[in-house]
């Protein structure tokens, strides 16, 4: 039976070199360490060929509306950052990222749904607030610059973004006692695993089951913001992590305990 | 005493010619006018199926749902017969969710709203994933402090062969009119990576105006570690045998709901429910079928009769039949019964704009929410109604899974009802069959056989020459047709020259001639059919060249239908029909078709140009309407005749 303990962690996080979240990894992303400065992970042996996502300019989010489009038309990158600008600029000073750097997580723009739209050109930005684990939810008018509505809850937790999933997997692989996956890699391959890019990692929310046995992790995750990860070797072959779940709020690997149970008979 | 009486017949059908171009009227309405496009730029897709029916809709991929379609519009290839323009049908169509419970237990994912479908999940379509077009899918997003994006083929446009459309004789006479298409369907998908599985969404929509919403799981099966334990209750063993201890690959479900928010037409819509019962016991076959209309949100029982649907209609956007357009919906699949959320084959709400996922709502207007919380608040009549429509599959894995594991199918689909009057590829010929008996035959629309031809009276041609036509031959339709000739100078009207015979002037010399007939009839589709060109010199020449030169020495002429009905003489006999069919050539060989009322048919082989039918004795009394039908043979053209007996 797994006994990982919680590992609190620090906001200051070394620099992961991500490859990350699934097969079409031949990303080429930002350190977290150096902003701006590029670290492209080597193409996964056995993937197809590379459809990357590519850093826009240097990175930043536009300071102006960029041209916009009709109100029904999918977003364009400058959209959507200038989306992500305004939100980030809405939110309390005292929001936090995944890193615990102000301005919160910013997980998704999109359009409305439809009943939602007129004829400004509305975009709907959803952030993490690290700081009070609250979601954030704002409905942005582009044309106008400034936010229509912005609405918050605690226990709303949407896909993981490819930074948490990152330091998810990096918390993961540093946690003490090892989780099974790293002892597992350790055997497979003759060698430790001691940074992320050896391994590719999709993460997912995790939350409990309403009938779910009290335990550490029953008791924060949903509240807190929890993942699941599923990673696997280079060579496509998956590791077992279901014995962990990674708390982000935290910054702590939590054992999964109530899958436990199932190993005792 | 015995009387005899003769009908006389005369059926005339033009003198056939032959030719160059044959185009029914009804071409013209395929040809859309300029329209304001949906406002959604590079999402928009229109597509006109071969067949002649077009979807319009904007296509996305959002973030966390994947493929998104929004207002969704149809219009079917008869076009202008059924409706001007686009129908509205949906106003939006995605995936609200999908779980996959492990039968173990001891894991369950749920795909949509923990890991998303969008985003860096979406796999780049290419020649291997999508044998059509694709659609160029933007996506951006942070990645810490900066933004990240990239452009890639992210849906896939597929135009695909649907097998049998449909198939219809006219009658048992194998040389009786036949009509027959295959079936076309658009095809819009794409593929996302949810780890091990690589799921495919897809829906089909047909030139029929159906739309089948398909989930298509491939990749891999789960892997070794977690999900193979030696616990065969919960799995099936898919390894060698000789491995020891044995194990077992985990069965899952993968249930999917979707999120149907209807938009047929404009408007208030409404959600009826139709059942069926045995109401006596001693007519155990005969089953009553009544309609509801659900005015408050619900959900389908769980034991709901199987023979329960329900559909979403407008009492106020009908068809030509005055009938209420709707959408039905058809959900063949499975549910799994062992989650409240999963278990009603459907729940309807209004639309409200926060209730965006099935369950774990993301929407922090209705946070954490789930379908039947929805359903539970809902306070207002349901007149914008949303489906929710469960679509489960017990995935029990099989040796055949291992790999790449076969593409599994689950799916339903929304199947027009009253959308249109007639089915939407109704062919011209048949546009007249809507509702009653059906006792006529012929087409419902003018379709040339044999085009009219233009021959000169002398050669060589010039001025003073008398250029002569026909009318062609013109399919057997329910009520006679009627012809208007227009001879053509270089393809333009010549005015004032509508006759048979056209007399060459000087103004013909040295340009093209040809004739165009247009035929028409009491509620008939009209059409046109127009001769091969003929050069008319520019002096006395030698003689004129036609296009095509082929030209046949004889062509079949049409006879004439004699019948003599001869009555009773005595109860002990039936009254006669006496079929006669001649012409020019003499007796004609062949069949004829007899239709009486109430689907009385006989079929007769004429000898000797004749042929004698019974007839039932109430026939012979009551005025009844008999038609003859002539099917043609070598020399003779076929011929109808419609007869009323006194
Ligand atoms: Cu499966």
């Amino acid at each position: 039976m797994t006994t990982s303990t919680p590992r609190q962690r620090g906001a200051a996080l070394g620099a992961v070199a991500v490859a990350a979240a699934g097969v079409l990894c031949a990303v080429l992303l930002p350190t977290w360490a150096a902003p701006g400065e590029l670290v492209a992970a080597d193409p996964m042996p056995g993937t197809e060929e590379g459809a990357p996502f590519r850093t826009v300019g240097d990175g930043s989010l536009p300071e102006a509306a960029p041209p916009l489009r009709g109100p029904h038309e999918p977003l364009s990158s400058a959209e959507r950052g200038y989306a992500f600008r305004l939100a980030r600029e809405a939110l309390p000073d005292t929001a936090r990222d995944v890193r615990r750097e102000p301005g919160g997580e910013l997980i998704s723009a999109d359009l409305p749904a439809l009943a939602d739209r007129t004829a400004a050109r509305l975009v709907v930005v959803t952030a993490y607030d690290y700081a009070t684990d609250e979601l954030h939810q704002l409905l942005l008018d582009l044309g106008a610059g400034e936010v229509v509505s912005d609405q918050h809850a605690s226990g709303l937790q949407l896909p993981p973004t490819e930074a948490e999933t990152a330091i998810a997997l990096e918390l993961a692989i540093t946690a003490e006692p090892a989780p099974t996956f790293v002892v597992e890699y350790r055997e497979l391959n003759n060698a430790p695993l001691l940074t992320a890019d050896q391994v590719s990692a999709v993460a997912g929310v995790w939350r409990p089951a309403a009938e779910a046995l009290a335990a550490p992790v029953t008791d924060v995750c949903g509240r807190h913001r929890c993942v699941q990860l599923l990673v696997a070797l280079p060579t496509g072959e998956y590791l077992d992590t279901h014995d962990i779940v990674v708390d982000l709020s935290a910054g702590a690997v939590l054992p999964a305990e109530q899958e436990d149970h199932r190993h005792e008979d | 005493m015995r009387t005899d009486r003769l009908i006389p017949l005369v059926l005339g059908l033009a003198l056939a010619a032959p030719t160059a171009t044959a185009v029914p009227a009804y071409a013209s309405m395929v040809v859309a006018p300029a329209e304001p496009g949906l406002g959604c730029g590079s999402a928009e897709v229109t597509r006109t199926l071969a067949s002649g029916s077009a979807w319009r809709m904007c296509a996305r991929i959002d973030p966390i749902k994947g493929l998104v379609l929004e207002q969704l519009q149809f219009r079917p290839a008869t076009g202008a017969r059924e409706t001007e323009g686009w129908l509205p049908v949906v106003d939006s169509l995605y995936l609200a969710q999908l779980v996959v419970p492990y039968d173990s237990g001891a894991m369950a994912f749920n795909d949509i709203t923990g890991y998303g479908f969008g985003d860096y999940q979406l796999l780049a379509q290419d020649d291997q994933l999508c044998p059509g077009s694709t659609l160029p899918v933007e996506q951006a997003f942070m990645f810490g402090p900066q933004l990240v994006e990239r452009t890639i083929p992210g849906i896939c446009l597929t135009e695909v062969a649907d097998g049998l459309g449909w198939a219809s004789h006219e009658s048992n006479d194998p040389g009786d009119d036949r009509y027959v298409q295959q079936g076309r369907s658009l095809e819009i998908s794409s593929v996302t990576k949810i780890s091990w599985y690589e799921y495919q969404q897809k829906i089909t929509l047909s030139d029929q105006g159906a739309i089948t919403v398909g989930l298509g799981a491939t990749g891999d099966l789960a892997p070794q570690e977690v999900f193979y334990p030696e616990d065969p209750t919960t799995g099936w063993p898919i390894g060698p045998d000789s491995v020891d201890p044995t194990t077992y690959a985990t069965s899952h479900w993968h249930n999917a709901v979707y999120r149907v928010d209807f938009g047929i037409g404009s408007g208030d819509q409404q959600v009826e429910q139709w059942d069926y019962e045995q109401t006596d016991p001693l007519q155990p076959a005969r089953l009553e079928g009544v309609g509801t209309t659900r005015t408050e949100a619900f959900q389908a029982p769980d034991d709901a009769d199987p023979q329960t649907w329900w559909r979403v209609l407008n009492p106020t956007s009908v068809n030509r039949d005055g009938h209420p357009r709707s959408y039905e919906i058809v959900n063949e699949a499975i549910q799994n019964p062992h989650d409240a959320l999963t278990r009603p084959k459907v729940s309807f709400t209004n639309d409200h704009a926060c209730q965006e996922y099935a369950s774990d709502n993301l929407n922090v207007g209705c946070p954490g929410l789930s379908v039947p919380d929805y359903v539970a608040a809902e306070t207002a009549p349901l007149t914008d109604p949303v489906a929710w429509v469960n679509v489960g599959f017990h995935h029990i894995d099989r040796d055949e899974d291992q790999s790449p594991m076969p593409t599994h199918w689950q799916e339903f689909s929304l199947v027009p009802r009253d959308l249109l009057a007639q089915q939407a590829t109704t062919p011209p010929e048949r546009s007249c069959v809507n509702g009653g008996p059906v006792t006529d035959t012929g087409s419902c629309a003018a379709i040339n056989v044999v085009p009219p031809q233009v021959v000169p009276d002398a050669t060589p041609i010039t001025v003073g020459t008398v250029l002569r036509t026909g009318h062609g031959a013109w399919r057997a339709t329910r009520s006679p047709l009627s012809f208007q000739v227009q001879w053509l100078r270089d393809g333009q009207p010549i005015m004032g020259s509508h006759g048979l015979g056209h007399t060459v002037t000087t103004a013909d010399q040295g340009h093209r001639l040809q004739v165009r007939v247009d035929a028409s009839g009491y509620r008939l589709v009209p059409g046109t059919a127009t001769s091969a060109e003929l050069l008319v010199p520019s002096r006395p020449g030698p003689s004129p060249t036609t296009q095509p030169t082929t030209q046949p020495t004889t062509h079949p002429q049409p006879p004439r239908i004699a019948v003599h009905l001869g009555l009773a003489a005595s109860r002990e006999s039936h009254p006669r029909l006496r079929i006669r069919v001649r012409g020019r050539a003499g007796a004609a060989t062949g069949t004829v078709v007899v239709r009486g009322p109430g689907g009385w048919k006989r079929i007769l082989s004429l000898r000797k140009g004749q042929a004698v039918v019974l007839l039932p004795r109430a026939m012979a009394v009551r005025k009844v309407r008999v038609v003859v039908r002539y099917r043609g043979d070598e020399r003779y053209l076929p011929t109808r005749r419609a007869l009323r007996l006194r």
